[in-house]
């Protein structure tokens, strides 16, 4: 998105602010339903994001990357979520949400290949915040090294120093499942 | 091209799952990886690693988005509210301004008139703020400073500050945007000091305590600044159109050294503490993954690179040399290294490097001559191998390294009942120094944070999955189990049975630079708290503490509060 459309946004165009969202909504709420793992969750903490967005648009300098800024956004008032949601019971309901995969493999194939991803996504789950976020933004977000630093406020070799901490965890996990 | 070593070729595989790796290194990995069965299967587990993220993360989320047709209509009518906030305060600000140069106009004018004509001498202007304004009082007599904002609650507490003058200095977002604050060690006297509507973060007290460096955006991209205690004196040292993050202020105060991306490229700076533009490039090489550490006398600087390199050179740049590298003999370094710090010689450095072979991980500590002329004389000091599992390594002050280990080595079950062991290394020996036995019976714990000072005295934060209260240990051999020193009512709840193994708060424990006060900042759903315990309180249990300071804005992730390195006494007034 250029400057030219962020001034309007800026103006409240109505036009410029229909464009802004219908723009970055589907990887806003991507990233929050990652993070939060809660589709309701996550769509209102992506509307609050854009709210925030909107209110701070005016201080935004565009000296770095107009996405990563949203990212970061979106990021803390998810991360704010999280730490004001309440402790609740989440296994459990990790289990029955998971969705068998799709694919041409025999029903003991998929039994494995569930009990491996399961075994996985409670190794993801298991790793703390600091382990867990850079994972999901490398893997599923596929953001680079740098982009995650800035997100999370950190210097890029801690990212990376995470990252390898968390493959080490997960490795196990996964190599064991495998065989 | 020469090929590489197993571990090396791990270790850039592991920087090639992140994209970090050059163009000379990839063709050495390709080249190494057409030869080496054994690496070809690590990098097909790294693959599949990822294969299986991506799988799981995707079978979960990738869901179609609800429609953004709401929102556009929220946003469009919330960006009115915002257009029209805006252009009223604006007017607002402008007849504020007007009304208060009237009134300042109006004082000085009443001021004039009634002053008495008693002295022919003439007067002299005041160009510095009061001095009571600058230094700290001793916190039971008299507040420094101002009044604190409504949202935040300050408490007393019965542990013992009374014969320290120091400060805590905190990132607080109280205002819409974060601005840097002090108080007293007892929670009292909160000041915002550098009130901006920019972002102000992550305070670092100067090693005398008498200045504090922060980061800003206030030019428009994150600089270096420093000021006095009370905000007066602010300089931006940096001043660059580039992203810069502080590093660390060097022994004698005086100059600064930060990371800054100048260029594209992130790389090592320092910077005088009294003169804007004095900035000197450090090094040339990408400071992506690095450290940077003062000798003990402030002449030279250690800079950790490229995730093994270690470079030493003057503070003023010059005299570079390389004492480390990935040729360096006896050296192994898959997952990288880090310095450990330098010897009291100023002759010397330790480094722990992490490697790997088939039963596991690897912890060797390794000391590197730091003189000319003496390059890659590297000797190990020590080797640790999996299991157990190396927590933490540490350097006392006198030199002498500290270690813990988990005693269960299994690096994925973070949720049992486990004993930790903590080692001080002396004499060429491992000397058992201390033990934390956690019993939760059995139903689990979470460890937020462990930290030693520079003396080894060690804390950790831990909290059973049964529990509502986060534990403070310290370790000990008297009781062959560890001993809880005090216990935080953060108000995080026990885990439910059955429950995600997720914690949503977090503790975090950090020493004061002179060892002498522990501050725990704890974070919970929206609360956050500190505690500042006096070294001597750790000595017996004080049961449940007393934050001296609670609030909802604190910021935790990225700029921890930092207690004054010394007790600073006040200045006699001129």
């Amino acid at each position: 998105m250029d400057s030219h459309w962020l001034e309007l946004c800026k103006e409240g165009d109505t036009l410029a602010i229909e464009r802004l969202v219908c723009t970055y909504h589907q990887d806003l709420y991507r990233l929050a339903l990652s993070v939060l793992d809660e589709p309701h969750e996550a769509e209102d903490a992506t509307q609050e994001a854009f709210l925030v967005v909107l209110r701070a648009l005016h201080t935004f300098q565009a000296r770095s990357s107009f996405k990563t800024w949203l990212y970061s956004i979106t990021l803390n008032t998810c991360r704010k979520r999280l730490q004001q949601r309440k402790a609740r019971e989440r296994l459990q309901n990790i289990l029955q949400i998971l969705q068998p995969l799709h694919g041409p493999s025999s029903p003991e194939d998929n039994v494995l290949k569930n009990e491996l991803d399961s075994d996985l996504w409670g190794a993801v789950q298991a790793l703390d915040e600091k382990h867990r976020l850079p994972v999901i933004l490398r893997y599923y977000h596929d953001l680079s090294v740098a982009e995650i630093a800035e997100m999370l406020a950190v210097p890029e070799g801690t990212v990376h120093s995470r990252l390898n901490i968390a493959r080490a965890r997960l490795r196990l996990v996964h190599d064991e499942g495998q065989s | 091209m020469t090929d590489i070593s197993h571990a090396q070729a791990r270790q850039y595989l592991l920087a090639v799952a992140d994209n970090l790796l050059i163009e000379a290194e990839q063709a050495a990995l390709r080249t190494h990886l057409a030869q080496c069965a054994e690496c070809r299967a690590y990098a097909g587990e790294l693959d599949a690693l990822k294969s299986g993220l991506q799988a799981v993360f995707s079978s979960r989320w990738d869901h179609q988005s609800p429609s953004a047709r709401q929102l556009v209509s929220s946003a469009q009518a919330q960006s009115k509210r915002i257009s029209m906030h805006y252009r009223f305060t604006t007017r607002a600000r402008v007849l504020a301004e007007v009304v208060i140069v009237i009134a300042l106009v109006i004082a000085l004018n009443y001021i004039i008139a009634r002053r008495p004509q008693v002295s022919a001498r003439p007067t002299q202007v005041p160009t510095s703020v009061p001095t009571h304004a600058l230094q700290p009082t001793p916190v039971s007599t008299s507040l420094l400073l101002a009044t604190s904002t409504p949202v935040i609650t300050a408490t007393t507490t019965s542990l013992r500050y009374e014969n320290t003058t120091r400060l805590i200095a905190l990132a607080l977002n109280t205002s819409g945007n974060p601005d840097i604050y002090v108080m007293h060690i007892d929670g009292s006297g909160l000041t915002n000091i550098s009130s901006d509507p920019s972002i102000d973060r992550n305070p670092l007290w100067s090693p005398d305590g008498k200045r504090l460096a922060f980061e800003s955006n206030r030019s428009g991209n994150f600089d270096i600044y420093v000021m006095n205690v009370d905000g007066s004196g602010l300089m931006n040292l940096s001043k660059d159109p580039a992203e810069d993050s502080l590093s660390s202020w060097s022994p004698d105060s005086r100059q600064i050294i930060f990371k800054s991306n100048l260029g594209g490229k992130a790389a090592w700076y320092a910077a005088r503490t009294d003169a804007v533009g004095s900035v000197i490039k450090l090094s040339d090489a990408d400071a992506t993954l690095a450290q940077a550490i003062w000798s003990p006398n402030g002449q030279e600087i250690a800079i950790m690179e490229n995730k093994s390199d270690v470079l030493i050179l003057r503070a003023d740049g010059t005299n570079l040399r390389v004492i480390q590298n990935k040729t360096s003999p006896g050296l192994t370094h898959d997952y990288g290294c880090q310095i450990l710090g330098w010897l009291p010689d100023g002759q010397n450095i330790y480094t722990e490097c992490e490697s790997s072979d088939d039963g596991g991980p690897i912890w060797t500590i390794y000391q590197a001559s730091t003189q000319a002329g003496l390059t890659h004389n590297i000797s190990t000091i020590l080797q640790l191998v999996y299991p157990p599992v190396v927590q933490d390594f540490w350097m006392s002050k006198d030199a002498s390294l500290g270690y813990e280990l988990r005693d269960d080595g299994d690096p994925v079950s973070l949720y049992h009942s486990i004993s930790f062991s903590l080692y001080r290394f002396e004499n060429g020996k491992s000397v058992l120094s201390g033990k934390e036995i956690v019993d939760c019976a059995g139903k689990g714990y979470f460890r937020f944070s462990n930290e030693s000072n520079t003396s080894g005295q060690y804390l950790s934060a831990t909290q059973c999955d049964s529990a509502n209260i986060t534990e403070l240990w310290a370790p000990n051999l008297k009781d062959d189990a560890g001993q809880v020193v005090g216990e935080l009512n953060t108000g995080l709840p026990p885990l439910q049975p059955g429950s995600s193994m997720m914690r949503t708060g977090s503790t975090i424990v950090e020493w004061s630079q002179d060892d002498q006060f522990v501050l725990v900042c704890t974070s919970t759903e929206s609360l956050a708290q500190i505690y500042v315990i006096a070294r001597d309180d750790l000595n017996f249990s004080r049961g449940i503490l007393k934050p001296v300071f609670t609030s909802q804005d604190l910021l935790l992730d990225y700029s921890q509060p930092v207690i004054q390195p010394v007790d600073v006494p006040p200045q006699p007034k001129p």
